[in-house]
């Protein structure tokens, strides 16, 4: 038997660990598979499943023996801290030079940020700053809604602020607090972050339907004059709006840095710096985000009671900012004269371009004349706006509050 | 109680703040277009054309 497991390790481990450990391996070997599979339908987003349902099965099934009494995987080792441990490491677990060098320091949502630049179009938020703004406030709702329930159901303030952020609906900016206030759950909260954001594309729809009805869905708004915004003032903006929340929030500073200056780089319109960053650093980054995100699911880091509180919190933040964000759209409808499509709200939640996708699809099934994109893409970038400022705000304020 | 209304503080420097760089966005946009030269409509083509 012995001689068994030694051979087969990935199997014998299950023999020698505690029960729930092992059991709780086995669900998560099928939750990857069905992870692979939900990302292959198209039903969870694929850039991030795929490599993240890969990472987990593989994690949880190669586990060996270290020594005779400690098990552990080639991957990485989260827990390495002191230099000598961190270089057995470095040297040993295969995927720990990209932890160490790029994931743990935030490297690695700083480029997937700077590829959400370079995506991104500000000329809508030029054109209609105040609007965008106002529904991307009540768009963060959920997050300062999920706050105080974290505390009362027994998280800590850091704790409660980096599963919070998942109220901005913005993956970086979740690893990027949960790195920072609460390194030792980061794994839990930033998995659920981005388990939650694959699943907006099939939720919000139902939450639009339910809220805004029909004849508002299909509202055409009436534009006035459309202005010109050009790529000079868009730079003008980056930089402006880049010095500004740097010198507010210097700890968000690594974050709106990238994300100004990619989307400083495509208006100035140096094609081969966006080819870079956007066909390599943003698929590099996303790739290796959700392959390090599944390889970090291991049981015994997952296994713990906290996690079913994260869930919660988690449907609660994008539930109500999803929600606040559709009040955003009236409080601008009602405040435009009528004039404006309240759907629009929902693109205030910064997943972009997701959100602002989502608004225009469900106003284009019922009014296929009805276009909303330049307001929803306006609303999403003032989410992505906010989310960096209160990042900057959980960040730089709750651990004085915690001393 | 007192998680609430440190989340409604929270909240409130967000607005501020959120709203101060919706007025820098105004702001800059009036004093760049104060001091860029209008470009009279389709003075380019006409140039153009006349080369």
């Amino acid at each position: 038997m012995e001689f068994l497991a030694t051979l087969f390790q990935g199997v014998g481990t299950l023999f020698y660990q505690e029960p729930k450990i092992a059991i709780f391996r086995i669900v998560l070997i099928f939750l990857g598979i069905v992870f692979v599979w939900l990302g292959q339908r198209g039903t969870l987003e694929p850039l991030i499943m795929i490599p993240m349902g890969f990472g987990m099965a593989a994690v949880n099934t190669g586990v060996l023996f270290f020594s005779a009494d400690k098990l552990g995987t080639l991957f990485t080792d989260t827990l390495a801290e002191d230099t000598e441990s961190l270089m057995y490491a470095l040297q040993v677990e295969v995927f720990q030079p990209i932890y160490t060098f790029a994931f743990g320091n935030n490297l690695i949502a700083c480029l997937v940020f700077m590829g959400v630049g370079v995506l991104a179009d500000v000329g809508n938020v030029l054109r209609f700053p105040f609007t965008s703004m106002l529904i991307a406030l009540f768009a963060e709702l959920g997050s300062f809604v999920t706050f105080p329930i974290a505390v009362a159901m027994g998280l800590n303030y850091a704790e409660a602020a980096a599963i919070s952020v998942v109220g901005g609906a913005d993956g970086p900016m979740v690893l990027f607090t949960a790195v920072i206030l609460a390194p030792e759950i980061f794994v839990p909260i930033t998995v659920i972050a981005y388990l939650y954001l694959s699943l907006t594309y099939g939720a919000y729809p139902f939450i639009i339907r339910a809220i805004v009805p029909k004849h508002l869905r299909g509202l055409v708004v009436k534009v006035s004059k459309k202005s010109d915004i050009t790529s000079g003032e868009k730079i003008a903006f980056d930089i402006i709006a880049c010095t500004f929340l740097c010198l507010l929030l210097p700890v968000a500073a690594p974050l709106l840095l990238s994300f100004f200056l990619g989307n400083a780089i495509k208006e100035s319109g140096v094609t081969k710096y966006v080819k870079l960053i956007e066909d390599v650093f943003l698929y590099t980054a996303t790739f290796f985000l959700g392959l390090m995100l599944g390889v970090l699911c291991e049981a015994s880091t997952l296994l713990d009671p906290r996690v079913l509180i994260f869930l919660i919190l988690g449907i609660i933040a994008l539930g109500v900012s999803g929600i606040g964000g559709l009040i955003g759209g009236y409080v601008v409808y009602l405040i435009s004269g009528k004039n404006f499509n309240p759907t629009a709200g929902i693109a205030g939640v910064s997943c972009v371009p997701t959100c602002a996708k989502i608004a225009q699809h469900e106003v284009y099934l019922v009014n296929k004349r009805a276009v909303i994109l330049q307001y929803a893409m306006g609303a999403n970038i003032c989410g992505v706006i906010v989310s960096a400022i209160l990042t900057g705000l959980f960040v730089s304020v709750v651990p004085i509050l915690m001393q | 109680m007192k998680e609430i209304i440190l989340a409604l503080e929270f909240y409130l420097i967000v607005i501020v703040i959120a709203m101060l760089v919706a007025f820098i966005i105004k702001g800059m946009l009036v004093l760049v277009r104060l001091f860029t030269p209008k470009q009279v409509a389709g003075a380019k083509d006409a140039g153009n054309k006349g080369k």
